[in-house]
């Protein structure tokens, strides 16, 4: 394999050539090698959304040449269509702040923005991953941020409209099931009866109740730290970056984005990804208790309850 | 053990549902221990809520395309089982009373017979009465 040499604040290393990543997400790879759990591409898509919400906005502000945040934006554009993710090599097991896997995206948008304007990988000019893509930022900023663009993009695209599906094939069933009288079991045993469409009717509400648990916790994730920087307090930042950058994040994602009311709080405590969590946990439990009702109903078909046939797959 | 079916989509579901609980506690471990100035839980924090919402979505997606629109109730075993259980007794509650209709009950589970035969016996009501007030199809919903 044939290698370049990087420099970060603690000396050279050597990068593979065909890689975008620079010496800070190299020196990760050698510290810690910790299982194999890699930051799913979501992640990534947010970490260059907000690369790119940062450059607009340092170029709006004019805390950027015009040209210098070109280069980052197309750059950035890259790595949220998801063309540059072989070289996000990273593990989950490394600083807490995530500080390293906001280094590779600084490191492989600015090799990716050098290549564009025809200069020479891990030379850092004429963009710096640290003076210019990370301009106004911190990890301790970025990294939260891009947590609430991939779980808020996440919960959009795939959660809700598959809650949704399943919540609307239990809904058609409890209507095909109307006429059907069946015994109601308490404690395991027989009860007095009901319909098999009022039994499913239950599952129904519970995703529905479930789906409004969603929407209840995405204010919260809608709130962003970018602006905070290392401590909250915004240090190095123009007074209208953290606005500025949130509406910018809103416009590219379609999605109702806005800047923390209190980046110490942002940056401190992660109480709205808990909260999402929490939401995630308690359809689980909805889960178990369905899946294992149909399971149950279908036991059989000679020697158990017998009263669901379940397709065979 | 040839042709047999198993609820393989529910326990996908319920083993994918394990793991999203298990998240949850890295997740409030996590979030619980930020210091001073800045959370240092961050990675693992969002890598479980990711994996959680897309075990969750993909859960959701397979458990009804290849279970759920296929469910079909066996009528025959529904309906031995709904007259199987003793439990219908609750409807003569209001024109015996609930002692009365323990007694039938009991006797019933006793004696290996059906609820009418044991109220008769019992001299409780008669045949007809019990027909007339034992009806599933009514005990479904609240009545005036």
């Amino acid at each position: 394999m044939e290698y370049r040499i990087e420099t970060d604040t603690m000396g050279e290393l050597k990068v593979p050539t065909d890689k975008y990543y620079g010496a800070q997400t190299a020196r990760s790879l050698v510290n810690f090698k910790i299982g194999g759990e890699r930051f799913p591409r979501e992640l990534i898509r947010a970490l260059g959304i907000l690369k790119k919400a940062a450059a607009l906005t340092n170029k709006a502000l004019g805390t950027l040449p015009a040209e210098k945040a070109d280069l980052i934006i197309q750059a950035a554009d890259e790595v949220i269509e998801g063309k540059l993710d072989e070289h996000f090599p990273l593990v989950v097991w490394q600083t807490g702040s995530g500080t390293q896997t906001n280094m590779n995206s600084n490191e492989v948008i600015a090799n990716r923005a050098i290549e564009i304007a025809g200069g020479e990988l891990g030379s850092k000019k004429p963009i710096h991953p640290n003076d210019d893509v990370n301009k106004a930022q911190s990890s301790n900023d970025t990294f939260p941020t891009a947590m609430h663009i991939a779980a808020v993009e996440e919960i959009h695209r795939r959660l809700i409209p598959m809650i949704t599906l399943l919540r609307d094939g239990l809904q058609k069933k409890s209507e095909e099931f109307k006429d059907i009288i069946k015994i109601g079991r308490t404690h395991l045993m027989d009860a007095v009866p009901l319909t098999l469409s009022q039994e499913f009717s239950g599952y129904v509400q519970q995703l529905t109740n479930g789906l409004k648990r969603i929407e209840n916790c995405l204010p919260h994730l809608y709130e962003l730290a970018l602006g905070g920087t290392a401590v909250g307090t915004g240090l190095n930042t123009h007074p209208e970056f953290a606005e500025k950058s949130a509406r910018a994040i809103a416009e590219i994602t379609g999605k109702s984005f806005v800047s923390a009311p209190n980046k110490y709080e942002a940056l401190a405590a992660h109480d709205a990804i808990v909260e999402a969590s929490g939401v995630m946990k308690l359809f689980a439990c909805s889960f178990l208790k369905i899946a294992n009702d149909s399971g149950g109903l279908g036991s059989g078909p000679g020697c158990g309850r017998g009263s669901l046939a379940v397709p065979a797959n | 053990m040839p042709g047999k079916v198993n609820p393989t989509q529910s326990e996908a579901m319920t083993m994918l549902c394990c793991q999203v609980i298990g998240n949850d506690v890295a997740v409030n471990m996590g979030g619980s221990m930020g210091n001073f100035e800045l959370n240092v839980f961050k990675p693992v924090m969002i890598y479980n809520l990711l994996q959680s919402i897309r075990l969750l979505a993909d859960g959701c997606e397979s458990f009804n395309n290849n279970c759920v629109v296929g469910i079909e109730p066996i009528k025959a075993n529904i309906k031995k089982y709904l007259n199987n259980s003793l439990m219908l007794v609750t409807a003569l509650n209001p024109h015996v009373g609930y002692d009365n209709a323990a007694k039938i009950a009991k006797k019933a589970h006793a004696d290996g017979s059906t609820l009418k035969e044991a109220a008769v016996a019992l001299g409780i009501m008669t045949a007809e009465k019990f027909d007339e007030a034992v009806r599933p199809e009514k005990m479904t919903g609240p009545k005036a």
